[in-house]
């Protein structure tokens, strides 16, 4: 198991690397220049220049890759030019808001899809069902950040229970924290938990299916016995495999949320420095958002190997 | 039983906006008084020795950004916050005149070419340490290196220390626009520790240490800036104008939230987060209703519409007289702002407000709405159908490209063939230090004291390179009394408009909305002074 781990996080290396000089080309490409960004709109070109000299950026492209890549195989992503920290300082502390907010979403996500998927495909083509497929059209056609408006301006503006933006750390309380991500988490988690309800219904049905089925209901197995133990757990890949994908979306940071209610996280992090470019925290966190793909894709195959002992992993 | 079943889920659904769009208009009074907007920190009770039941913390939101917080670099976007932390020698009162504020007088030779400013004793900064004139100096050169406007002012001459509390300035030629550069918020000219200026990078001062009566507490990047009244503030006594005057912190924490979502803003400010939001159109409906809402009308930027003096068309003045002749101005501010409240027209480049600077010469050749004329000037020209790219960008609220759309059709309606570049706002810097990426520009600009801080009748902006307008410009900043100073203004607006260096279409507001309990908020130019603000419970 330990092997097939390290094997795993090793072959992610080399995507690694392809993907920093093609990231590194495309926003060096790009027009516009950090310095005359940071001095504004009245500097001179001389303190421009000046700038830009200290900042490294009249140096040639491969010079300026190569020192890039030669700190980071060290573990040193480089400095951001305008937060005044280093780049592992500044996704270290965005990863929080990010991190809480996709395990909330997720949750969500799990809780609103699981059961319905579960009895729309145990009570095909009832009430549960039809509420499964206008839920589904619902939340996969609205946008995120629609969803918000609404959820604001019920909540927050008319209510008063929950605040409209912001966001405070687990440091200063759990519930200070959880009120600050909960309308953003229910953004997104309901757009993920329309997708994975269909997945839930579909694999489920694809189990009801099957002889073995049959063959428990002869059994005299009960509904819930027969849902539980033997459908549902033959069901888990296909579901785990959609939840895996959509926790790895929203780990890359769902930028228009983030936006609208004004979290500190990846997603934020990326939009401002792309505005600014700030190219060692664009090149940062593209890089540290493939490795966590990455690393989710790894979990959930390791998952697989725990819920059905049929697979081995090589 | 399943038509019924999607019919009722369809009326369920409409039932369910219908709630949200009927419970969110209008509705917001019975909200407005429960629940103080201030949170987390400090003691319940004001620490004050005013009786007044005062709130002790402020949220305010801005719409941009920060870069920096250092006061010389980034001008514009970090003014709302620093303007609060720093100080200048002069400050503007609400007619735009020099007002003394560290300093505490000034005497200036009889051939006007030398200022000696005279520095108030017992000023203290943030960290303990007394303001002296080796403070100033320090951070006055180091203002000048760094700001465009002030090299074009000041040229070679530096400040130099003449004692502990006198400051001198020598200059090549007389200049009359010595203290408003040194007092508009637009430039900054903010004094810091010398300790604090020579540690400094290029890349900014490491600490923010001023005088002003609110101090730098904490800045996390993209989230809020936090600010804390200053105990050992000295204000000045002369009353409160403008940014000038008597300050008071009433507050003993200001928190500038960093919110660039608009909607996210109002949303806040409806909630009770914030007492202060600008209000666009769209929301203007939701806070008209409002008992305890006051509705502000605050003159903002201008629009004008820069040529590129460098490029194959607009280099001959004939172009530029036919783009100037066929601009209607009501037009192009109606498409910007959208509503006639918004706006004014408005010939001169200085505001009315600015009795000293403002001029009405040149005014027949404004917003000519010609049509006609422009097509025979561009017959004249011999135009044959070559293209004008048109600079612009969607950020910064959309309005910069609103006005350019309309410029576009105008164009169009006469014959000339137009291409829209549109890039966001960093690569747009870019391209307009660029001569050969475009050839117009409409944009917003902040509205600076004197025409000698008009960036486009300089150089740098737009290349303009004219031996006669330069000559004008020099006039006119080495004009002394009154009367010249008028003569001097009313030739170099004459000639600019002739000589069109940009084209000036008029004059643009902005509205924002207060709630009653916030009281004591002076705006100038755009920018809040925080100082004497009052927030009841």
């Amino acid at each position: 198991m330990a092997f097939y781990i390290a094997r795993r996080l090793l072959a992610t290396i080399p995507v690694l690397f392809v993907l920093s000089v093609i990231v590194f080309l495309i926003i060096y490409l790009i027009p516009g220049d950090p310095a005359a960004v940071m001095l504004g709109d009245g500097a001179s070109p001389e303190t421009i220049e000046a700038l830009r000299e200290q900042m490294g950026l009249n140096l040639p492209l491969l010079t300026q890759y190569g020192t890039w890549i030669g700190h980071a195989l060290q573990g040193d992503l480089g400095d951001s030019y305008f937060m005044r920290q280093s780049v592992r300082t500044a996704l270290a502390e965005h990863l929080g808001p990010t991190l809480s907010l996709a395990v909330l979403a997720e949750i969500i996500a799990v809780v609103i899809a699981l059961p319905l998927g579960i009895r729309a495909a145990s009570r095909r083509g009832e009430a549960a069902d039809k509420a499964l497929t206008g839920f589904s059209l619902f939340g996969i056609t609205v946008p995120g950040f629609v969803l918000s408006m609404f959820t604001v301006l019920l909540f927050s503006v008319q209510l008063k229970w929950l605040p409209v933006s912001g966001y405070k750390p687990i440091s200063d309380g759990l519930w200070t924290h959880l009120q600050y991500l909960i309308l953003p988490a229910i953004s997104l988690g309901v757009v993920q938990a329309a997708l994975l309800a269909r997945v839930v219904r579909s694999s489920m049905l694809d189990v009801l299916n099957e002889s073995y089925v049959k063959t428990a209901l002869a059994k005299g197995v009960g509904e819930r016995g027969l849902v539980y133990r033997h459908v549902l757990r033959n069901a888990w890949l296909p579901i785990l495999t959609v939840i895996g994908g959509s926790f790895g979306t929203l780990i890359a940071g769902a930028a228009v949320i983030e936006s609208i209610f004004n979290i500190p996280g990846m997603g934020q992090l990326l939009v401002n420095s792309v505005q600014r470019r700030d190219y060692s925290v664009i090149q940062g966190v593209v890089l540290f958002v493939a490795f966590a793909y990455v690393l989710v894709n790894l979990v959930v195959d390791l998952l697989y190997a725990i819920v059905d002992p049929r697979i081995r992993l090589k | 039983m399943t038509k019924l079943y999607r019919h009722s889920f369809l009326a369920l659904l409409i039932l369910a906006l219908f709630a949200v769009y009927g419970c969110s208009s209008n509705n917001g009074n019975g909200g407005a008084a429960s629940g103080a907007p201030a949170s987390s920190t400090g003691a319940a009770g004001s620490a004050e020795t005013v009786s007044e039941n005062l709130a002790t913390e402020l949220r305010f939101p801005l719409a941009q950004q920060v870069p920096t917080l250092d006061p010389h670099l980034a001008l514009n976007t970090n003014v709302y916050v620093t303007l609060n932390i720093f100080e200048g020698l002069f400050a503007f009162d609400e007619n735009f005149k020099p007002v003394p504020m560290l300093a505490e007088s000034y005497d200036l030779s009889e051939d006007g070419k030398t200022y000696t400013f005279h520095l108030r004793h017992g000023v203290k900064f943030h960290n303990g340490k007394e303001m002296k004139a080796e403070d100033v100096v320090a951070s006055l050169n180091r203002w000048k290196s760094l700001t465009g406007r002030a090299q074009a002012s000041l040229g070679d001459s530096e400040f130099t220390i003449k004692d502990d509390y006198t400051v001198e300035l020598a200059l090549a030629e007389p200049r009359n626009d010595i203290l408003s550069q040194l007092s508009h918020v637009l430039n900054n000219a903010a004094i810091l520790p010398k300790e604090v200026v020579e540690a400094a990078g290029p890349d900014g001062v490491t600490e923010y240490i001023g005088t002003g009566p609110f101090k730098f507490v904490e800045w996390k990047q993209d989230q809020y800036v936090h600010l804390a009244k200053f105990d050992d503030y000295q204000s000045v006594e002369a009353p409160a104008s403008g940014l000038s005057g008597k300050k008071e912190a009433f507050l003993k924490d200001v928190i500038f939230d960093i919110v660039p979502d608009s909607a996210t803003r109002f949303a806040s400010f409806l909630s009770g987060t914030y007492d202060y939001v600008d209000v666009t159109l769209d929301n203007l409906p939701q806070v008209q209703g409002l008992s305890d809402v006051t509705l502000n009308k605050n003159l903002g930027s201008d629009i004008n519409l820069v040529f590129n003096k460098k490029s194959p068309l607009f280099s001959n003045v004939k172009y530029r007289e036919a783009v100037a002749a066929v601009l209607d101005a009501d037009e192009i501010l109606l498409g910007t702002v959208s509503s006639p409240d918004l706006y004014r027209l408005n010939s001169s480049y200085m505001y009315p407000e600015n009795t000293t600077w403002y001029s009405e010469a040149g005014k027949e050749n404004y917003n000519q709405k010609n049509p006609d004329k422009a097509k025979q000037l561009l017959q004249e020209a011999g135009y044959n159908g070559q293209e004008v790219t048109l600079l612009t960008t969607k950020e910064l609220g959309g309005t910069f490209y609103n006005a350019t759309i309309v410029v576009q059709k105008e164009l169009e309606a006469i014959g000339v063939k137009t291409k829209l570049d549109i890039t966001d706002f960093a690569t747009l810097l870019k391209k307009r230090a660029d001569p050969n990426a475009w050839d117009i520009y409409v944009g917003l600009f902040t509205m600076p004291s004197t025409p000698s801080q008009l960036l486009y009748l300089n150089p740098t902006y737009g290349f303009a390179d004219d031996a006669k307008l330069a000559e004008l410009t020099k006039a006119l900043t080495a004009a002394s009394t009154e009367e010249e100073i008028k003569t001097a203004n009313d030739a170099l607006q004459q000639y600019e408009w002739e000589y069109l260096a940009a084209v000036k279409i008029g004059d643009t507001y902005s509205q924002s909305a207060t709630r009653n309990k916030l009281t004591g908020l002076v705006t100038l130019a755009g920018y809040p002074n925080l100082a004497n603000v009052k927030l009841s419970k």
